[in-house]
């Protein structure tokens, strides 16, 4: 139960700096070349892991690092593949003409120098691995996006797409030769991962401090957080940010001495009653997998999170085939399931990698 | 004192007396020794094609064909300790006595195990020359299937159809050998599709192409071909394309077909109409 609190308000906690810092500078300076080199591109495509959740850094950076005067539309606010994948391409024709009609004072003149500063609009696309789906006709409207943005330089577009999506997509339609200015989420190291979480850690303790009942029996108030196996965490998670969460979460114990009484539901407001202790980290080992659950974790890398019919629809098989391996793998803590559908476990993401990378699959390395 | 029997000149004498020092010194203990090794070199044999056999099928994808393939290489190490262990039991190998052996020999593998030896060499060359080696797909003789188990004599395929078919190594002195994979978890795979002419020969090559890429079986990192030709009753489209593994080759097949003939069938692509044949055998 706490560990369920625990993980809500981790998933809430800031976006790490590194982030925020590299995706800032990468788009302040490719708006920049947009407004002032004609022949520079007009689009930006930001890579992540299948498991990293972009939406709240893009708020971030559109909030802090968006130039003076730029217009920020984001037409398509799903963050989820729409149910009928057909519709996509009609979706993002109807996007760019609402874009269009309330930009009607945008001069679409590039030739003149004087004029590139005036481009003011930029237009922030849904995550590309929700734009399409492994089907026949399913990658349309990524085809129409790639098309449609180099006729477009009067926008300037933002794109984000996890590297496993991207793979594919450049092996179907190419679309590495269209949008060929990108950034890539950087690994975050020991010293980034420790400034990152350790606040977390410390706003924990402070909470636990704070309870007149609990008190640390070795007297030592002040966990020495810094001395933690930060290193590790950052070896074992490659940098990622959501599988460091997953590992630091698991990571945590409560002493046997600290146990409560009665243990009760913790709100998510509610402060931690007891003191938590952090462990070495490691990574949780994985089920034997058969051949057909490696399809299954390959469909979701590729896609990110999906609902089961998308799946069934993508593998070619029958919901109540593709539903009994995803309920092998839900059990097996492989998988996971919320609001936005079927989902992989950031915490076996490493080992995912490694294990599909070793089946033959295309990876987001490849 | 050696009994000599009449007739025999001074020479044959002397041979006679060197072939008796071949076969020396065999003692209950030697037999027993000598059949204890047969049953363990048979057991270490057995053993070795069990465990490789369970160990390819557990690890990733990639490490099966190298752990298949070593079997061969176990198998042929355990029966050249055992030849020479049961030769130097009962064996007195000296220059003049390698001289009777070896003639002795030939004429025994001359008329009586000509094929088998043959088929026995063949196996050794065919362990450096390598047309064939544990997990390839092969067609020998009209057979298709995987190489499953590499013996002293010949080799065992199994079939799409789950029959186990063995074929002597000396067949490779003959026959042409077609390997699909060579080594490889991938190996082509090519499927025909037949359409009318009055089809948009553009939409079919688009919808094919998408059915491999869209196929969970599909080898993305490799290239995906679609070629057309024109027959007098209509054009004819081959995709291909690589699975990830060779051993989904059927399943890859089905999936391709299906998801091709429910877009084309959605496409209103019709098929080409070939007159019936009848022939004297439907009277």
């Amino acid at each position: 139960m706490w560990w369920v609190s625990l993980r809500r308000r981790l998933a809430d906690w800031a976006v790490p700096d590194p982030y925020v810092t590299t995706v800032e500078k990468q788009l302040s300076e490719a708006i920049d070349n947009w407004q002032t080199d004609p022949e520079a591109s007009n689009n930006l495509v930001l890579f992540s892991s299948p498991v990293d959740d972009t939406d709240a850094l893009l708020e971030r950076v559109i909030q802090s690092a968006i130039p003076e005067g730029i217009e920020v539309r984001q037409p398509l606010s799903w963050h989820q593949r729409p149910e009928d994948v057909q519709s996509i391409a009609e979706q993002f024709r109807q996007a760019l003409a609402d874009v269009q009609a309330e930009a009607k004072d945008i001069d679409t003149e590039v030739d003149d120098p004087d004029t590139l500063a005036q481009r003011r609009v930029m237009i922030v696309m849904p995550p590309l691995e929700q734009c399409f789906l492994r089907c026949i006709g399913g990658w349309q409207g990524v085809e129409w996006l790639r098309d449609t943005v180099g006729q477009q330089p009067q926008y300037f577009w933002l794109i984000r797409c996890n590297t496993w999506a991207w793979g594919f997509l450049n092996r179907v339609c190419q679309v590495g030769a269209y949008f060929n200015c990108q950034v890539r989420l950087p690994e975050l190291d020991k010293a980034q991962l420790a400034s990152w979480l350790i606040p977390f850690a410390q706003r924990l303790q402070t909470e636990t401090d704070n309870q007149a009942e609990t008190k640390d029996e070795d007297g030592d108030g002040e966990r020495d957080f810094e001395d933690w196996s930060w290193g590790t965490l950052a070896d074992l998670s490659m940098g990622s940010a959501a599988v460091a969460k997953a590992l630091w979460l698991q990571s945590l114990r409560l002493r046997e001495i600290d146990w409560p009484e009665t243990i009760v539901a913790l709100e998510d407001h509610w402060p931690v009653p007891v003191p938590l202790q952090q462990l070495a980290p490691t990574l949780p080992g994985l089920p034997d997998l058969e051949a057909e659950d490696n399809y299954v974790i390959h469909a979701l890398m590729l896609h990110g999170p999906m609902s089961r019919s998308h799946l069934a629809l993508s593998l070619g098989q029958g919901e109540s085939v593709v539903q009994v391996r995803v309920q092998m793998l839900r059990q097996a803590g492989v998988i996971q399931v919320n609001h936005q559908g079927l989902s992989i476990a950031p915490a076996h993401y490493p080992k995912l990698c490694a294990q599909l990378s070793n089946n033959n699959f295309l990876t987001g390395e490849d | 004192m050696l009994a000599i029997p009449w007739g025999l000149t001074l020479a044959q004498i002397e041979e006679a007396e060197e072939a008796s020092e071949l076969i020396g010194n065999i003692t209950v203990l030697t037999v027993i020794n000598a059949i204890l090794s047969l049953f363990l070199a048979y057991g270490l044999m057995t053993a070795v094609q069990a465990l490789a056999n369970w160990l390819s099928e557990r690890v990733p994808r990639r490490f099966r064909l190298i752990i298949k393939q070593s079997i061969p290489f176990w198998k042929g190490i355990i029966l050249l300790v055992l030849i020479a262990h049961i030769g130097n039991l009962f064996l007195d190998i000296s220059e003049q006595n390698l001289l009777a052996l070896t003639g002795t020999i030939a004429v025994a593998l001359g008329f009586a195990f000509k094929d088998y030896v043959s088929s026995i060499i063949a196996g050794a060359v065919a362990l450096f020359e390598a047309p064939y080696r544990v997990g390839d797909r092969v067609t020998i003789a009209d057979h298709y299937g995987e190489v499953v188990s590499y013996g002293l004599r010949g080799i065992q395929l199994h079939t799409f159809d789950d029959d186990l078919i063995t074929i002597p190594h000396n067949k490779t002195w003959s026959e042409a050998i077609v390997n699909a994979n060579s080594g490889s978890l991938e190996a082509q795979v090519v499927t025909d599709f037949y359409v009318d002419h009055t089809a948009d020969p553009q939409i079919i090559t688009d919808i094919l192409y998408q059915a491999a890429y869209s196929s969970r079986f599909a080898q993305l990192k490799l290239p995906i071909i679609v070629v057309m030709a024109e027959k007098p009753w209509g054009s004819h489209f081959k995709l291909r394309a690589y699975p990830m593994d060779i051993r989904n080759e059927p399943a890859f097949r089905s999936d391709i077909l299906r998801r091709a003939k429910a877009a084309l069938a959605e496409m209103g692509v019709t098929y080409p109409k070939v007159p019936a044949v009848v022939s004297d055998d439907d009277d």
